[in-house]
């Protein structure tokens, strides 16, 4: 039995590990890059006037959490727009992958830091960069620049001395790099929601499918509207009674969380998902309120979506809106040239 | 090795990777332990997202500032005159500052002077702030529309001062369940 075991053992291990390190497209892992890069800039760019007042904030207010932990006090306001500043050119340059071996990791770092400290220290944790920052991890620290950078273009052709922070060019279809970050960056998507799934089932058991939960959050989302903004949106009024609707979408949501992890294991399944939680994300702007930016733009689905059979065709398409053109223009010439 | 079996070679390389992507799972997993949840019982960015999972009280109890005009008629501050952040950041904030006597009221002091500067609409009507903490059941106000709350008591109260600084009034406990105009 125990060598029926170990060989099981093996051939389990031997395969999640071919799984894992399937060769992957150095195109796609760029592309993911360029499109977290790119909403890290505008994020960070967004917030920097509303998170530099936050931290002006009394300091009884301040309760530090992640990596700001080790902090007794508030920065100065200074120090802190000073960083978040710098966060913001690394973003610039980590979304173009330049001297990505230093900017990589020195992006992801700060960034998470400036995040964690401005947006989420002050008497709140906010749940709407998490994921972001889990992705900036993973990019800034494995060869996520290796196409579509800078770098691939500059690094062949500086001498090895300045080539030194450049990441290593990765020309090839495929590369064996290029892959396991792409999944990892997949699996940090669908853990977060599979947490998120096992709270739920966890503090309220298989009766959170009931949907009164939900309904309750709902409404009481609508209730600090009402309290603190004045005014909830209209919709919470009118959906409260819809208990049918609310266990439907709570079986759905719960579904949808657990079986996070599946969406890896099948192209399709993982478009289903992408389409579906992107569907969640709007829902839950449309009934309360509440802006995950990065999900609802679809950005945190980036490392889902086949960029480089979109690039592929996008390169194609001159080529084949020449071909249409020809043959709209020229029918009679098409004509002739199938009769030869 | 069985024909057509991949074999997985370790490199440096995909030995840093074994470490990074399981590293990185176990650490996104960690907040399944209650221990390893934070001093607040969560944390960022690693969390167990606890915000849509606990179950609700019948009864929510709330903070929240309003302000009465002189003929007592009601309306809601918006959050951004006591706060910098977003809503729930205030909604804490808020509820936080309720509970000090020195932090409340140096708090409601302020925003009755946010009050003040307003030329405008409702808020220029203003004449006393209330930081109130009121009792609501969900059931009743959406799914009847009834919004009067079960109870409130306003936690620091401050005149509207339009001419020289704002001063508190020294009733820092009115009981405010009999309002004529309740509608927040």
């Amino acid at each position: 039995v125990t060598g029926a075991a170990a060989r099981l053992l093996a051939k389990g291990s031997s395969a999640v590990g071919a799984f894992w390190f399937e060769p992957g497209s150095p195109l796609r892992l760029g592309a993911v890059r360029v499109v977290v890069g790119a909403f890290t800039t505008w994020l960070l760019n967004r917030y920097v006037g509303a998170w530099t007042r936050v931290v002006q904030q009394p300091e009884h207010l301040f309760e530090p959490v992640g990596v700001a932990w080790f902090l007794d006090h508030p920065l100065a306001p200074e120090l802190y727009l000073g960083l978040h500043r710098t966060a913001l050119v690394l973003a610039v340059l980590f979304t173009l992958g330049f001297a990505y071996r230093v900017v990589g990791p020195a992006c992801a770092l700060l960034s998470l830091f400036v995040i964690t400290y401005g947006g989420n220290s002050w008497s709140f944790i906010f749940h709407t960069e998490n994921v972001l920052c889990l992705h900036l991890l993973v990019l800034g620290f494995t060869p996520a620049a290796g196409a579509l950078s800078v770098d691939a273009l500059l690094a062949p052709r500086l001498p090895r001395v300045l080539a030194l922070p450049c990441a290593t060019p990765r020309p090839g279809p495929t590369d064996p790099e290029s892959g396991w970050p792409v999944r990892l960056v997949q699996l940090c998507v669908a853990l977060a929601y599979l947490m998120a799934g096992i709270a739920k089932v966890r503090a309220g058991g298989l009766a959170w499918m009931h949907g009164d939960n939900l309904r309750d959050q709902i409404a009481l989302n609508g209730l600090y509207y009402e309290l603190l903004a004045g005014g909830a949106k209209e919709v919470t009024f009118q959906v409260y009674g819809w208990e049918t609707v609310f266990t439907v979408l709570a079986v759905g949501t719960l579904v949808l969380e657990l079986g996070a992890p599946l969406a890896l294991l099948n192209p399709w399944l993982g478009y289903l998902f992408v389409l579906s939680m992107i569907g969640v994300h709007w829902g839950i702007r449309w009934m309360m309120g509440i802006d995950f930016l990065y999900q609802l733009y679809g950005v945190a689905y980036a490392a889902f979506v086949p960029w480089e059979k979109l690039l592929m065709a996008l390169r194609r398409l001159p080529r084949t809106l020449h071909g249409w053109l020809a043959r709209v223009r020229f029918p009679a010439r098409r004509e002739r040239g199938e009769e030869k | 090795m069985l024909a057509g079996e991949k074999v997985v070679r370790m490199t440096v390389g995909r030995v840093y990777a074994v470490i990074l992507s399981v590293g990185m799972a176990l650490a996104i997993c960690s907040p399944l332990h209650p221990r390893l949840r934070g001093v607040e019982g969560d944390n960022f960015p690693l969390s167990w997202y606890p915000m849509f999972s606990r179950p609700r009280e019948e009864i929510e109890t709330l903070t929240y500032v309003i302000g009465l005009e002189q003929d007592r008629t009601r309306h809601i501050i918006h959050y951004s005159l006591y706060s910098p952040g977003g809503m729930n950041s205030a909604r804490h904030h808020i509820r936080d500052v309720a509970r000090s006597r020195k932090a409340g009221r140096a708090t409601c002091k302020h925003i009755a002077k946010g009050v003040a500067a307003r030329q405008k609409g409702p808020l220029s009507r203003v004449r006393t702030v209330m930081i109130v903490r009121g009792k609501y059941r969900l059931a009743e106000y959406f799914g009847k529309g009834n919004k009067q709350p079960i109870s409130e008591v306003a936690t620091h109260t401050c005149t509207v001062n339009r001419e020289s600084p704002s001063r508190e009034t020294p009733d820092d406990l009115l009981h405010l369940r009999h309002l004529p105009k309740g509608h927040p």
